[in-house]
């Protein structure tokens, strides 16, 4: 198999389950990643902008791809998506929301607020490695992404 | 007075007919009370003349009867006209029992034969004749006195009982005529007068006591049938019939807007309550399934991990969470299908039947084949009004239904129509396991059954969905069917497309509101 950079995922879920299977689908996938985890939309946030526990690069690297809930407690996933897609520093990171809700009101909007990609969380486990090991491969291998460096410059 | 000059004709007008009907009723009183007037003033003036002609004869006779007896003729011809010039007095003769006239008031006369007729019928009868009549062109009251022969008269005339001769007196009748004229005349000018007041005093009141306030009750009661507004009220305050009217139709508007506005919080309650129910199906089931997705999970990792130190037992319990797990996902996954038959938009459009059962055919083409059914379907299927996705949906579930509970040898399935007077009638026909009569509502109830599961998949949310599909398409959709022969599923179609118009906007309208509401 071939090998692939490894690369840094901030995934944002409230659901301590929903981590550990999010966190073994990646695994499974053989999918060499460091993953922070966000435990609601402020959480998120606070680890973005550095701000809290999150002072540091060390403690909190800019992230490849986010991967964002909807339903979440405090700040909700679209508002977080909302604040990233209307700051110049983190417009490109390219995000996914990773939810179990297919309402067209959720798609609709998450889309108007600049979404890059819409996954349902497929109920099945193998189906949802699947996903995820396509998730990936578009979006590291298929994608061509904006230069780091550029991010950093603006 | 533009008050309501809509479209009502003048002559239309309620005011035009109410003074034209007084106008008339004026007209044939007054006219009946001066013509009866006229006609009694006439009679009066007659019977004046009448009078004052017998006294001129009696006048005469006792001034000539002297002058006769004494058989002094000049002197009665003297005294006649001299009597002649009194005014009034148009004709004087003294006539003989032949009708000749003897003397004369006018002496020209003399020896001529009188026209008068009252004379001849005085002559005739023996008796005084009054009569109006021509006279040598003259209008005139004719007076005709018989004068019998009497005692005094027997010298000349001899003793036989005889008419001697008849006295006319004639005054003339034309000024009499002419007074009676310019009364009536006058009569006539003032009766106008008062006619034209009093329609013009009717008018007034009319506009001011009926016109106005039905003006502003017609007004009010247009603004609330083509606008519905129902806050709009009427301003009349007289004390009498109109103002009660106007009292009661305020009321009335009350009332009206009262119950409106308790039937509009009503619906309003409703609509809420239902958006809520189906909000509450769909969080829900998007709320279960996040759980679900924890055990299917969890399950399927310890049989991953830990699957080598399970005895076989242990294998199977796990086996049996997954696919139980499995089955709630399929339950869940109905409930979100049946929300979202109801939530999201319909679009009604104008779509070949064949069309609609061709797409159908193809979602259940795979198991018609692998059972070998016969499918017939009818010819000349009409174009119907529905949202299209969702009607190829009922086709779908009743086909894959009638494929499902399927057990004879020679499967065959019909798909049928009827031309209904108001709706389009379809039906899908099976020869399979049939239904009992007691089931045949029941399966239409969400997650119904009546199979086993291990014989028959499926959850039973299938003829629920239809049945709410054909309930927004204002259609019903029942079953006729006897157990072992086979099941006919009918549903219709209404054929006007109104109801569904409405209906379509409806929900439009509710999915914006779905639309605009944050999770």
């Amino acid at each position: 198999m071939r090998q692939y950079k490894e690369i840094v995922i901030l995934l944002v879920e409230d659901n301590p389950d929903d981590v550990e299977i999010t966190k073994r689908a990646f695994k499974k996938a053989r999918i060499k990643n460091r993953m922070y985890v966000a435990r609601d939309g402020q959480d998120a946030l606070d680890f973005l902008y550095r701000k809290g526990e999150y002072t540091g690069e060390s403690k909190a690297p800019r992230p490849d791809l986010i991967l964002l809930d909807i339903n979440l407690p405090r700040v909700t996933g679209t508002d977080v998506l909302q604040k990233l897609k209307t700051d110049p520093n983190f417009k490109r990171i390219p995000v996914t929301m990773l939810t179990v809700s297919n309402r067209d009101e959720d798609i609709i909007r998450s889309y108007d607020l600049g979404v890059n990609s819409y996954i349902t969380k497929p109920v099945a486990f193998d189906k949802f490695v699947e996903a995820i090991k396509s998730y990936h491969f578009y979006w590291t291998v298929i994608t061509k992404l904006p230069p780091k460096e550029t991010q950093l410059s603006l | 007075m533009a008050a309501e000059g809509d479209k009502s004709t003048f002559l239309g007008s309620l005011r035009t007919k109410i003074i034209l009907g007084i106008c008339l009723i004026l007209v044939i009183t007054v006219g009946t009370f001066i013509y009866v007037g006229h006609m009694f003033r006439a009679r009066f003036l007659l019977e004046e003349e009448e009078k004052s002609a017998s006294r001129i004869s009696h006048a005469v006779m006792r001034a000539i009867q002297y002058p006769m007896l004494d058989g002094e003729m000049e002197e009665v011809q003297a005294i006649l006209q001299r009597m002649n010039l009194v005014e009034d007095i148009s004709v004087l003769n003294l006539c003989d029992s032949s009708g000749a006239i003897k003397y004369s008031g006018i002496p020209d006369n003399i020896g001529k034969i009188s026209e008068s007729e009252t004379v001849k019928n005085a002559l005739r009868i023996n008796a005084v004749v009054k009569d109006i009549e021509r006279y040598e062109g003259e209008k005139i009251l004719g007076h005709a006195m018989p004068i019998p022969n009497e005692g005094a008269c027997f010298k000349c005339h001899g003793g036989e009982k005889k008419i001697l001769g008849v006295l006319l007196v004639g005054t003339a009748w034309e000024p009499v005529e002419k007074k009676l004229g310019t009364i009536r005349n006058q009569e006539i000018f003032w009766f106008i007068v008062c006619i034209v007041l009093a329609a013009g005093f009717i008018l007034i009141l009319l506009h001011y006591l009926v016109i106005i306030p039905v003006g502003l009750l017609t007004r009010t009661a247009a603004l609330i049938a083509k606008k519905g507004d129902l806050s709009s009220r009427v301003s009349i305050t007289a004390n009498d019939e109109i103002g009660h009217l106007g009292i009661a139709f305020n009321q009335m508007t009350a009332n009206l807007e009262k119950s409106r506005d308790e039937l509009l919080q009503a619906r309003a309650r409703l609509e809420a309550r239902g958006k809520e129910l189906e909000d509450f199906t769909y969080i829900v089931s998007h709320d279960l399934k996040e759980p679900l997705r924890g055990i299917t999970s969890f399950s399927q990792f310890v049989i991953e991990d830990y699957g080598n130190k399970l005895d076989e037992e242990g294998k199977g319990y796990l086996v049996s969470i997954k696919s139980g797990a499995g089955r709630l996902k399929k339950l869940i996954d109905d409930l979100l299908a049946l929300s979202r038959v109801t939530r999201s938009e319909f679009s009604f459009q104008t779509t070949k039947a064949s069309e609609i059962i061709e797409e159908a055919i193809k979602w259940v083409k795979y198991s018609l084949d692998e059972k070998n059914i016969e499918l017939v379907i009818a010819q000349d299927l009409p174009a119907i009004y529905c949202d299209k996705t969702r009607m190829v949906g009922v086709f779908a579930n009743l086909l894959s239904n009638a494929i499902k509970f399927m057990d004879k040898e020679n499967p065959s399935i019909e798909i049928g129509y009827q031309n209904k007077a108001d709706c389009h009638q379809f039906y899908v026909k099976d020869n399979g396991i049939g239904i009992e009569k007691q089931y045949h509502q029941k399966i239409f109830e969400m997650f119904q059954r009546l199979q086993k599961r291990e014989e028959y998949g499926g959850t039973g949310a299938g003829l629920h969905i239809a049945q709410k599909i054909m309930e927004m398409h204002h259609g019903k959709i029942w079953v006729e069917s006897e157990l072992g022969i086979g099941s006919t599923f009918y549903f219709t179609l209404p054929k006007k497309k109104e109801a569904l118009r409405g209906r379509n906007e409806t929900i439009q309208r509710d999915s914006d509101i779905i639309g605009g509401r944050q999770s």
